[in-house]
Parts: C-alpha cells; structure tokens; sequence
C-alpha cells in the first residue's frame, strides 16, 4: 500500500495531481451550484445545518481554490518542470506525499467547517491542522521544484513563473493565516482584516496567476515551436505580478476603514496589476503567431487562450471597481463576485486547457474525445456569458440601490433575484462541463491511442 | 539553473514579505488604530458571536459602514447605517469580520436600529431574503440576538 502511495514511477505524481483535481473540481462546483441556488433562492437546504448557506460557501470556495484549481495547477507544473533535464521530477515519492497530505487536507476542512469547526476568515476559514498540512504539502512541494528546477541547464522565464508560484505559496500561507504561531490566531481587529486580505490577494497573484502563467507559456511555446516571452520580458511580468499583486490586499477596504495611504498603495497595485496580465497575455498570443489554426484543431489551446482573455478582462474591471469614483457604486457588491468569476475562472480554464494539452505528455495516450473537449468549452463559454455580465449587472444594480439611500435594502435584493438565477444556470453548466472533462480523462486513461515515447516528451523552445 | 532559482526564490519571498508588511503590517501599527479599543462583549454576546462566526454570516453581511454611505450620525431607523467605520471599532476582535460582500444589509449597527424580537423573527422566519435559521437552538439563538444587539 505504502509503496504504491509513495511510488517513484516516472510522471506518477502529476497523473494522480491531475486526475484528483478533476474529481474535486465536480466537488467543488457541486458545492458552487447549491451555493448559487441558495443565493437566488435562500430556503434551498435552509433546515439542515451542515449545508446552511455560510458553510455552503466557505466549503466551495475552499474546493475551489485548494481542490481544484491548486491541484489542477500543480500537476501540470510538475509535468513542465520535470521535462528540464528530461529526467523527470527530482522526488516523486515527495511529490507523491504532498499530493496526499493535501488530499486529507481537503477531506479533513469540508468535514470540520461542515460540522461548524472554522476560523471564520473568508476564503481561510480552514481550521489550522488543515493549515499546517496544507503549508507542509507546500514546503515539499516547493522543495522537489527547486531540486528538479535546478538540474536543469537552461534559464526559463516560463519555468521562473512557475517556481515563482511555489515559492510564494507558503510564505502567503505562513503570514497570511499566521501560521507561525499555529495554534491560536497571533492576528487580531484591523491586523486580521487585513491579513485575510492578503491572503486572499496572495493565493490569486502570487499562486494561482504565477503557475498559470507559467504552465501556459511553456506549454503553448513547447506544441507551436514558437517562444512567448522574451527573458527580459518574462521577467518583468513575474516581478511585476509578485510585487503589485503583494499589495493589492487593502484594494478591498476602499472608502473603508483603514488609513487612506493603504487603500491607495492598494488600489494603486491593483491597477498595476493590469500590465504584468497583458504582458503574459500578449506571450501566449506571441507563442500562436503563425499557428492560429491550433485555436480550431485543439480545444486545449482555445480554452488557454479564453482563460487569459477572462483573467485580463476581470483584473481590468476589478482595476476600474477601486478606482475611487466606481468604488463608490460597486464595492461590496457582487460586481466582486462577477470579477472573481472571471479572474479565478480563467485560471481554471487555462489550467484545464493545459490539462488537455499535456494528456499524451502525462498519461501517455491522445486525448480520447476532442469532441466532448469542444462541448466542455462551449458550456463553460455559455456559462461565462451568463454569470459574469449577471453578476457585474447585480452588483450595479446593488450599488444604485444603496446609493439612493432611501430603498429599502430588501428591494435591491429582491431586484436581482432573476440575475441570482442566471447564476444559477451558469454554475450548474460548469459543473456538467466539469464532469464531461473528468469523463474524459477517465476515457483517455483507459481506452486513449497510445503515444509513442518520442512524442511524449514536451521539449521546450530556445528563448521561450 | 541553479543560481537563478535561489535568486528567484529569494527575491519572491522579499517581495511577499515586502507585501505583508506594508498592506497589513504597516496599516495596523497607525497609532489611531492602536489606541483604540472596541466595546467589549458580554459573555453571551461573545457565545453568539461564535455563533456568526460558525454559521457564516459573514458570507453575506458586512461590518463596516464606509465614508460614502454614511450620512447620519445617529441610528433611528432601518436604512440608518451611523457613523463611518474606523480601524478601532474592530480592536481585540478575532476573527475580524468587516466583510466582503453585502448580500443582506450592514450589520454594524444593527443592534441600534432593532430590537430583540425583530432580530429574533428575522432570524427564525428568514425574512428579506434570509434563509431561515430555525435549526439553532433556543440558547444559540438567543446569544446571537445577544451579539447582533451588542452591535452599536
């Protein structure tokens, strides 16, 4: 048991990172959908404590972003790391126990904050055993990259954003949950308003974004033949979005209570935030030059692409919503759940559609089904359309409302019930989605063409 | 590849480092904010404010009246939110919960404008567009009237 748990078979890590990740992704957007519909119908469940609506949502978001999308991330990050030298990872039985540390971690944090057991800070509100596991999965993690990272002769601005995500993962963790006194929260008052901030902002810019970023530019760069960024611009984007995305926590407390320098430095790096987004933007544009037929053969590439146009379009507007003048309408709106939508969404579908570009690189066989692929990124597409002009609409709509200050509070809310369920729809088309993609890699894994072996490796591009 | 990942890691974990101590850190140190003192809590009200806390009202209510909505400094009235909301008001508190998002009204004076039995129908009819929290216990219940109340 031990030994299959810990194997050292070559890419055994990144099949399990990625398989787990499709799996707590229909999780997650389960989670999603009953959270959407208890917001456009609040009585859905309401009688039964362990799906109530506040824990409803502190669970999918921590599937979300814990489950999903880190695992997802991280598995195609190992697959891209590991091609280097051609040797593969530099641990897999470490790779391997991080991958099990977090899965009980997940299991361990839906349970307790279930049962009521949570630390009640918005997106950190695991308990801290499953903190500590958590941090301790990423310090392994972290450790096996910079191994395997430095075996390898050449220097990469893909592979620098990727090692950039992993360092910058428990350091997020370690300050903003407090982790360095683990047993009672060392934060308090505005402190932890703000901590919970940065761990928020942290766990987009400085993990999420990062690794996708990364992933992205050496893959697409590594299939067209073509290099995306330069090493000068490469880097800039990482630095760019490391420094500016470790400022953009007080963005959230504009015209609120915390010194007016703080709110400015924040909404100051989260316009900022916009270059470093373009620039990686603009590189996988850069690696499809010439190759723009890929954008119809494979539906991978087109979901990476539609993942950097969501995540360009959200830090856009969220830019616009912390400007002091939109702040005014918009702030604690749901105009921030429509950008979050789209930002965290887009790192989602760039990291699915790496997923279906790395299948013969991971499992060794061609993906099983690009027709159901193309249906996957038709429903997540019809989805997009609906939840975020839904929500950008709603949280308008909210804001208008307050801003009279004379409508009763329960007229706004009644006003966008219609946008609540559009919602709705959209989060359970992502869910189907979510399951044909698992569908699919179950298929390709099972019946899918073998690759030959000279096939699977994913040589990177000179430059790239 | 070797010195340039040490030169990457460490200049992301300065970088993160920087980020904390200037957006959470730095704020926090405001001597305003370190003088200041919120009122402290009976021993019910803080039983119920756990009760906030486990049920996750913070999802949807928010603590923190901003410049641009407050416009009376006294609470009569549903639709009076009071006085802006400082730093201070959340000293000693742990978790802080200013909040998010606002799918139900501000709670930051909520105990100014309402009263027990108001809180309490509220609660248990899940009126506005609450769902219902019928399945709390009377004693929960009533220690999360109790902090609701304590809310001024």
């Amino acid at each position: 048991m031990l030994a299959w748990m810990f194997t050292d078979e070559r890419w055994s890590s990144v099949r399990r990172f990625l398989y787990a990740g499709a799996l707590w992704g229909i999780l997650a957007l389960a989670y999603e959908v009953l959270a959407a519909a208890q917001r456009a119908w609040p009585q859905v469940l309401a009688d039964v404590p362990w799906v109530s609506h506040g824990r409803v949502v502190a669970i999918g978001q921590d599937l979300w972003v814990f489950g999903f999308l880190s695992h997802l991330l991280v598995g195609a990050a190992l697959r891209v790391v590991g091609q280097g030298d051609r040797e593969g990872l530099w641990s897999e039985p470490l790779a391997n126990l991080s991958l099990w540390l977090w899965g009980a971690a997940q299991v361990l944090s839906g349970w307790w904050i279930s049962t009521g057991w949570t630390r009640g800070r918005p997106l950190g509100e695991a308990p801290w055993p499953v903190d500590l596991m958590r941090l301790a999965g990423a310090l392994l993690l972290l450790w096996v990259v910079r191994n395997t990272l430095a075996r390898s002769p050449r220097r990469d601005p893909a592979l620098a954003l990727v090692f950039a995500g992993f360092a910058g993962l428990p350091v997020v963790l370690l300050l903003g949950k407090g982790l360095f006194w683990p047993f009672h929260n060392p934060y308090h008052g505005i402190l932890d308003a703000l901590s919970q901030a940065f761990l928020r902002a942290g766990l987009v810019w400085l993990w999420a974004v990062p690794l996708a970023g990364g992933v992205s530019l050496y893959v697409l760069s590594a299939l067209t033949g073509r290099p995306g960024l330069s090493e000068g611009l490469g880097f800039a984007a990482l630095f760019g979005l490391v420094s500016f995305g470790a400022l953009t926590g007080p963005a959230e407390f504009v015209w609120g209570p915390v010194p007016f320098w703080a709110q400015t430095v924040g909404t100051v790096a989260q316009g900022l935030l916009v270059l470093p987004v373009a620039t990686l933007l603009a590189g996988a544009a850069r690696s499809l030059e010439g190759h723009w037929q890929s954008l119809g053969d494979h539906p991978g590439v087109a979901f990476v692409l539609a993942g950097w146009l969501a995540l360009s379009s959200g830090v856009s507007l969220s830019a616009l919503a912390s400007l002091v003048g939109p702040s005014r309408v918009v702030h604690l709106s749901l105009w921030g759940e429509g950008v979050r939508v789209l930002v965290l969404g887009g790192c989602a579908a760039v990291a699915v559609g790496c997923a279906y570009l790395l299948t013969p690189h991971v499992l060794g066989r061609s993906l099983a089904s690009r027709a159901l692929a193309w249906r996957h990124l038709w429903l997540v597409g019809v989805a997009w359309a609906l939840s975020a002009p839904a929500l950008l609409l709603a949280g308008l709509t909210q804001g208008a409302v307050w801003a009279t200050g004379t409508v009763p509070f329960a007229h706004a809310v009644q006003a966008i019930r219609p946008l609540l369920a559009a919602a709705w729809a959209a989060a359970f088309l992502v869910w189907v989605g979510q399951g044909v993609f698992a569908w699919n890699l179950f298929l390709t894994a099972d019946s899918g063409e073998p690759v030959p072996a000279a096939e699977q490796e994913l040589l990177p591009v000179a430059g790239s | 590849m070797r010195d340039s990942v040490g030169a990457t890691g460490r200049l992301v974990v300065a970088a993160v480092v920087c980020g904390f101590v200037v957006t959470a850190l730095l704020p926090a140190l405001d001597p305003a904010v370190r003088s200041a003192r919120a009122a402290p809590l009976s021993a019910q009200a803080a039983r119920g404010r756990w009760v906030y806390v486990r049920e996750g009202c913070v999802a949807c209510h928010t603590q923190q009246v901003r410049g641009v909505e407050a416009r009376f400094s006294v609470v009569r009235a549903q639709g009076d939110v009071g006085e802006v909301s400082t730093a201070g008001q959340y000293a000693g508190q742990d978790p802080a919960l200013p909040g998010r998002l606002r799918l139900g009204p501000d709670l930051a004076r909520v105990g100014a404008r309402s009263s027990g039995q108001e809180l309490r129908s509220a609660l248990l009819s899940g009126a506005g567009g609450m769902p219902s929290y019928r399945y709390l216990a009377d004693a929960e219940l009533a220690d999360l009237v109790a902090y609701l109340l304590a809310l001024r």
